[in-house]
């Protein structure tokens, strides 16, 4: 693969398939957000009563709504779009531009939660990182903040970039790790595999793992003059971010990469250069990294393939629309991140693997895929038969009347236990069952024809929903985990 | 908890580029349609060039950054903006061509042109 996707020519299947990730990414991260608001809106109500006409959470609401509204002036549009009818060029641009417009106002609404009353995270993210990597104490907290904080920067970051003295800073983190999670995804379990990467950060900080891999000379020779000058630590950033998604796979598997290339292709353009500022190697250098390490892990990406190829799409024709001289520093970059990176990739794998984490492997794929049919009949996924019924009905033909012994029964009978599913394995069934649901909800939500009025509640409630079985599911899994392990003691 | 007293802004701005790409894209589908909606949505775009041209890109680009201070903190948020000068010239090519529009002077529109008024408000509503 070349460093750059190159710009493919038109595939309209391709093409439509990008249209419904971002669309859907849009909707979702609008109606979590204006669950937010609505739900603050309740609190004040019920703290001021009606004295006070106008808050500042009915301003936002507002502006919410007034985005949303503009947006489905192009409903047939979409509706059209949806069923892979003909638009014209300015048709189909216009609904691009104006699904761009939704987004970056959402966005800049999320923001401004920074200022409204705080919500706590949910206990079950806590849940599902402990399960992850089989730690009892996380010894860090999860905060909820702004998208900017949770995407692209550590807590630790900014720590760097606040006035404060060196010995002042380490009191600080003596609290512990943080780490962040955007506002908007508290309720959405399918976001958390980037609490994975940011927890991989943690065990990078505590095992030095990225230090001891970058000898300073190697990163000197192989990243390009300017890169160096403008970001003399860009060398050990990028490594500590690829160690974390390599730590995030690890655990997850290709489920880990999954909200940063929605969150990704939902934004209009490119974020350019200042994103490396970040210390994050261009996505598609991090996309390749973690899928290789997958395939050496011997685990399918097979099932988030069709992902992979819409983001590929989505960037080369961001980076098309990028001016020409931020579109070099870019592939500048892109080129100096893989260089650097590539050679790296082994040391880094070998590292992680010694941490002694739980793996993810093919088999817990296959698992979440019949985890996803239960999701789709609405149902909650948090434990499952610890063997399958063909080997539960091979054992049983196999005892003998009067010559089985009660614990060769017992034994066999055992495979009825249920047992709790890895966290891991939910957030995967998660993810199958969104991409294969997704399409039929917003076919539903924008019915097209003047008489039928598009419906956001309809897409709403289904995110609502499918948020629900997966906090349940891993709430209840912890319980039965929990339930186990004192029976076990017992 | 502060409350905002200010009486409801139905103006925002980024609104106004929204709807009237919507217009622009009844238009490149129909040419023929045109009603109260559509002028109305075009009005609004030529309001929304007016004030591009008036205050330049970055009125558009303080909101977002403005709004987050940890952004301003570790980012260069100069980096990449556009020349006002190149915007205002764009902004009013376009506020003249939606003019044209709605003063019945052009209602034959060309795809080129809608693409292009299309293309500049939706790139400027959403530069941040």
């Amino acid at each position: 693969m070349s460093v750059t996707p190159e710009v493919r020519p038109v595939d309209p299947a391709l093409e439509r398939r990008r249209f419904l990730y971002v669309l859907s990414e849009a909707l979702e991260k609008f109606s979590r957000l204006r669950r937010i608001l609505k739900r603050q809106q309740v609190f004040i109500r019920a703290e001021h009563g009606e004295e006070m006409s106008v808050t500042a959470v009915d301003e936002l609401i507002d502006y919410l709504e007034e985005h949303c509204e503009m947006f489905l002036g192009n409903s047939d549009r979409v509706a059209h779009l949806l069923r892979g009818k003909q638009l014209n060029e300015a048709e189909i641009k216009a609904v691009h531009r104006s699904l761009g417009i939704l987004t970056v106002h959402t966005l800049q609404v999320h923001e401004l939660l920074l200022l409204l009353p705080r919500e706590a995270a949910r206990p079950q993210a806590s849940f599902l990182l402990k399960d992850c990597f089989g730690s009892k104490d996380l010894k860090a907290s999860i905060v909820l903040t702004n998208l900017f904080s949770a995407y692209e920067y550590r807590f630790e970051d900014i720590l760097e970039k606040v006035n404060v003295e060196q010995e002042e800073r380490l009191t600080l983190t003596q609290g512990g790790n943080v780490l962040c999670q955007a506002f908007g995804d508290k309720d959405n379990p399918l976001a958390w595999a980037v609490l994975a990467h940011e927890y991989g950060h943690v065990l990078d900080d505590h095992d030095q793992i990225s230090k001891k891999i970058l000898q300073p000379d190697r990163a000197a020779g192989q990243t390009d003059e300017s890169t160096r000058e403008a970001e003399p630590d860009w060398g050990a950033a990028v490594v500590a971010e690829t160690v974390a998604d390599f730590i995030a796979a690890h655990v997850l598997g290709p489920a880990s990469l999954m909200p940063i290339l929605f969150v990704e292709m939902m934004y209009p353009k490119l974020r350019g250069v200042s994103r490396t500022s970040a210390g994050h190697p261009p996505t598609p250098v991090r996309v390749r990294l973690v899928s290789g390490y997958l395939r050496e892990l011997g685990v399918s990406t097979s099932d988030f393939d069709p992902v992979l190829e819409a983001y590929e799409l989505d960037y080369a024709r961001k980076l098309q629309d990028l001016g020409k001289v931020e579109r070099a520093r870019l592939e500048g970059i892109e080129t100096g991140a893989e260089k650097l990176l590539s050679p790296l990739a082994k040391a880094i794998a070998l590292s992680v693997g010694t941490l002694g984490l739980r793996r993810f492997e093919d088999q817990n794929i296959g698992r979440a895929r019949a985890l996803q049919e239960t999701l789709a009949s609405r149902q909650p996924i948090s434990s499952c038969r610890s063997r399958g019924e063909g080997e539960i009905s091979a054992g049983l033909s196999a005892l003998k009347a009067g010559e089985a012994t009660p614990s060769q029964v017992y034994e066999v009978l055992a495979g009825l236990d249920e047992v709790p599913v890895p966290g891991s394995e939910i957030l995967t069934a998660g993810w199958l069952y969104r991409l294969s649901s997704f399409e039929d909800v917003l076919m539903k939500t924008f019915l097209g024809g003047a008489e039928r009025k598009t419906d956001l509640e309809v897409y709403s409630n289904y995110a609502e929903k499918t948020d629900g079985l997966l906090l349940k599911s891993l709430e209840l899994a912890d319980v039965h985990a929990e339930v186990l392990r004192r029976l076990k003691l017992a | 908890m502060a409350t905002a007293t200010a009486p409801r802004n139905d103006l925002y701005l980024s609104v106004l580029a929204g709807r009237a790409i919507s217009a622009l894209a009844d238009l490149a589908g129909d040419p023929s349609t045109w009603n109260d909606r559509i002028e109305r949505d075009l009005r609004g775009g030529i309001v929304y060039c007016q004030t591009v041209r008036a205050q330049g890109i970055l009125v558009l680009r303080k909101p977002s950054s403005g709004w987050n201070a940890l952004k301003r903190s570790v980012e260069d948020i100069s980096e990449g903006a556009a020349s006002s000068g190149d915007v205002s010239a764009e902004a009013q090519g376009v506020e003249r061509y939606l003019s044209e529009l709605v003063s019945s002077a052009n209602r034959a529109p060309q795809m080129a042109d809608l693409l292009v008024a299309i293309e500049f408000i939706g790139k400027t509503a959403t530069d941040r």
